[in-house]
């Protein structure tokens, strides 16, 4: 973020005023680099400049090379051509609507239409990854608005219409299993704003601009969206006021049976929605905390007992209810969670409130609420405010491991001492490697986790798989458990053997488990590993990053010494001779096989078979 | 019924501001290649950004014929006095 704008206003500016505000970034106010190339078969001019607005606005200074018109085919073949010699960590694919409805009137076997445009899709992508391109923002199409067969358009096999929507379809599905492709939804922001307003056929035809230019800055933004996802930025909490956000009306004066939720009244509804969209966001894992200057007592009634409330306590993982300021409770919302500000999104209705924490916590995002609250889901989705890249089976689970983390930390307070206090939890970790299962929660831990990450190199899903099934790599998820609940996968780690050593090339950890010596666990399972390749050493590396200094420190902590310095990485080494597992480690460690979808043998993190491997205490 | 003194001062408003030249003049005899900045690309921004606002609408082979900014004035007037 650079200051004055906030990401979630992008989507609000005109072409004008991003273009504007995008020239007065200096380069020194942003703290990443994107080497970008554009290649489009429409005119891509005004867009490259609005995504390179969009991009500076949130602090990324990108490197276009921008192809030339309608050359992406030739661009992606000429590998010593200008597109790879920019060497683009990510490449934006604008395919549109326009073109292929040309095409198809040209095609002379229209039933091929649909596999001839996926299949030459996919060598564009193919090529692109195989030249080194580790992000492709691929844009959906625009579904055509020509109905020749009336209403039965969306019925016949033979419409473009169905065409296009089998390709998008196609193509989110390969993007998916890709993992180095993310989709452009087009088609949704069309649809959003209007296809009749977005396409407009003398633009096509004079200039070759497959939308309305108007439209340009919150396409660029979604873009930019994406892009700052991969590069780990992404909200993970949305804190909530009450009064007349969550519910009509003020809990303090018209009380329990006054406030306005649910059927009884239209603006009951309003807010009805409002949360049914709520629980859609904690269900796909973000979590709601509530913020809010109310009686907690007259709150949590609320929350456990009104028949039309939608969310309840426990889909809230923290309840803020009292009447000191709220940037002091969202500080402490936020120590509670251990999430950055960056990563969440304040929502309240009082301009009061929301001017007074943006001014003191200018890196939360907190959205100008509209006036009515029949728009805040609208509002949501214009902002786009929450981009992921994938989901797991954990997202659903988020919320409870944030709640028993609660529980955990009330037990420590009242513990004498650390050490019993995490004897007493009991803790267990399940060790297993990169498979059909975990590979996805790797995945979201290697996109998302920017402080304990050692080297901070975003692997794609498909690289994890790739990495998981070499033979030189050893791979791991770890899963903690405990009698308070399930942690869920907390840890991803990727190793790879070379000579005597066993090479740490990725060592990343939630920060909701620090503290509980996840760490020290992590090291026996990989003293273990290296142990049964016959490895007689760990090397660690640190990279250091503007948000991974909590963990400069952990391989000097860990009892490695420092080796040598090099291409700005520090490495580590422990002998292994020379290593025992305390006995402090409070937690059982247990080794599984690989299971799940996933080509090839099955593999498995063997149990090592070494003679001093030593069972945990307790 | 607006005078062309109106229409080309607010013209000229918008050409500023789409062209980022703040001091740009309009005269009948203007064309792009005179103006910096002035490419394809901002020329469908000023077509569109004068329809929205002097709410009408030109049509492509209006657009096509336009030799000048004189031209594209006489028929903007001519929408707005029919």
């Amino acid at each position: 973020m650079t200051g004055e704008i906030q990401a979630w206003q992008i989507a609000d500016l005109s072409l004008a005023e991003l273009l504007k505000k995008g020239k007065a970034v200096e380069r020194d106010r942003c703290n990443a680099e994107l080497r970008l190339g554009i290649l489009g078969d429409c005119a891509t001019q005004h867009y490259t400049q609005c995504l390179a607005a969009a991009l500076k606005l949130r602090g990324i200074w990108p490197d276009i090379h921008e192809a030339e018109f309608d050359s992406i085919q030739q661009e992606t073949l000429d590998r010593d051509g200008p597109l790879f010699r920019h060497a683009p960590k990510a490449v934006v694919l604008f395919n549109c609507v326009q073109k292929l409805e040309e095409r198809h009137a040209l095609s002379k076997e229209p039933d091929g239409f649909v596999q001839h445009v996926l299949d030459e899709m996919q060598d564009v992508w193919d090529r692109l990854l195989a030249g080194g391109v580790e992000t492709i923002l691929q844009h959906n199409f625009c579904l055509p608005m020509f109905r020749p067969f009336g209403n039965f358009t969306v019925a016949s096999r033979h419409s473009l219409l169905d065409m296009v929507a089998h390709i998008n379809g196609a193509l989110a599905e390969r993007a998916l299993a890709n993992g180095a492709v993310r989709i452009v939804d087009t088609e949704g922001q069309a649809a959003f704003f209007g296809k009749k307003q977005w396409l407009d056929e003398r633009l096509w035809c004079q200039a070759k601009q497959a939308l309305s230019p108007r439209f340009l800055p919150p396409l660029a933004k979604s873009v930019s969206d994406i892009i700052a996802e991969r590069t780990g930025r992404s909200v993970k909490c949305v804190i909530l006021d009450l009064d007349n956000t969550l519910w009509g009306g003020v809990l303090g004066d018209v009380g329990y049976d006054g406030i306005e939720i649910g059927e009884v009244t239209n603006i009951g509804m309003v807010f009805q929605r409002f949360q049914n969209a709520l629980l859609q966001l904690k269900r796909r894992g973000v979590i709601l905390a509530i913020c809010s200057k109310n009686d907690e007592a007259n709150v949590r009634r609320v929350l456990a007992e009104h028949p039309d409330m939608v969310l309840r306590e426990s889909d809230f993982v923290k309840v803020s209810a009292n009447f000191s300021d709220k940037v002091g409770n969202i500080r402490e919302i936020r120590a509670a969670l251990n999430i950055s500000l960056e990563s969440m999104v304040f929502i309240d209705d009082s301009a009061f409130e929301r001017d007074f924490v943006r001014t003191a916590l200018p890196e939360l995002q907190v959205p100008e609420m509209p006036e009515d609250p029949a728009d805040f889901v609208t509002a949501l989705t214009a902002w786009n405010l929450f981009e992921t890249g994938n989901s797991s089976a954990e997202d659903a689970s988020r919320t409870a491991f944030y709640q028993a983390n609660a529980r955990r930390q009330a037990l420590e307070e009242k513990a004498a001492d650390l050490p019993a206090y995490l004897r007493a939890l009991e803790m267990e970790a399940d060790i297993r490697p990169f498979d059909g299962f975990t590979t996805p929660r790797a995945s979201q831990l290697f996109q998302r986790s920017n402080q304990f990450n050692l080297t901070t190199i975003r692997y794609s899903e498909a690289e994890l798989t790739a990495i998981a099934a070499d033979p030189d790599c050893d791979t791991f998820t770890l899963r903690l458990q405990d009698r308070l609940g399930d942690n869920g996968i907390v840890a991803a780690v990727i190793a790879r053997a070379a000579g005597e050593a066993l090479h740490v090339d990725s060592w990343i950890m939630s920060c909701r488990v620090l503290g509980r010596r996840v760490e020290q666990a992590t090291l026996d399972v990989l003293a273990r590993l290296a142990r049964s390749r016959g490895c007689k050493r760990l090397v660690g590396e640190y990279r250091p990053t503007a948000k991974n200094a909590m963990v400069a420190g952990l391989y000097a902590d860990l009892g490695f010494v420092p080796e040598r310095e090099e291409d700005g990485a520090n490495f580590f080494v422990l002998d292994l001779s020379g290593y025992r597992r305390p006995a402090e480690i409070p937690i059982d460690i247990h080794f599984h096989e690989m299971q799940g979808p996933q080509d090839g043998e099955p593999r498995t993190n063997r149990e090592p078979g070494s003679s001093d491997f030593q069972g945990s205490p307790g | 019924m607006e005078s062309r003194e109106q229409i080309v001062s607010q013209a000229q408003v918008i050409f500023r501001e789409v062209l980022d030249n703040p001091s740009l003049v309009l005269t009948d005899e203007l064309t792009a290649p005179k103006v910096e900045g002035w490419d394809s690309l901002n020329h469908v921004t000023l077509v569109m950004t004068l329809e929205e606002h002097f709410k009408v609408k030109f049509t492509t082979r209006e657009v096509m014929g336009w030799r000048n900014v004189g031209e594209m004035l006489n028929c903007l007037e001519g929408k707005l006095n029919k």
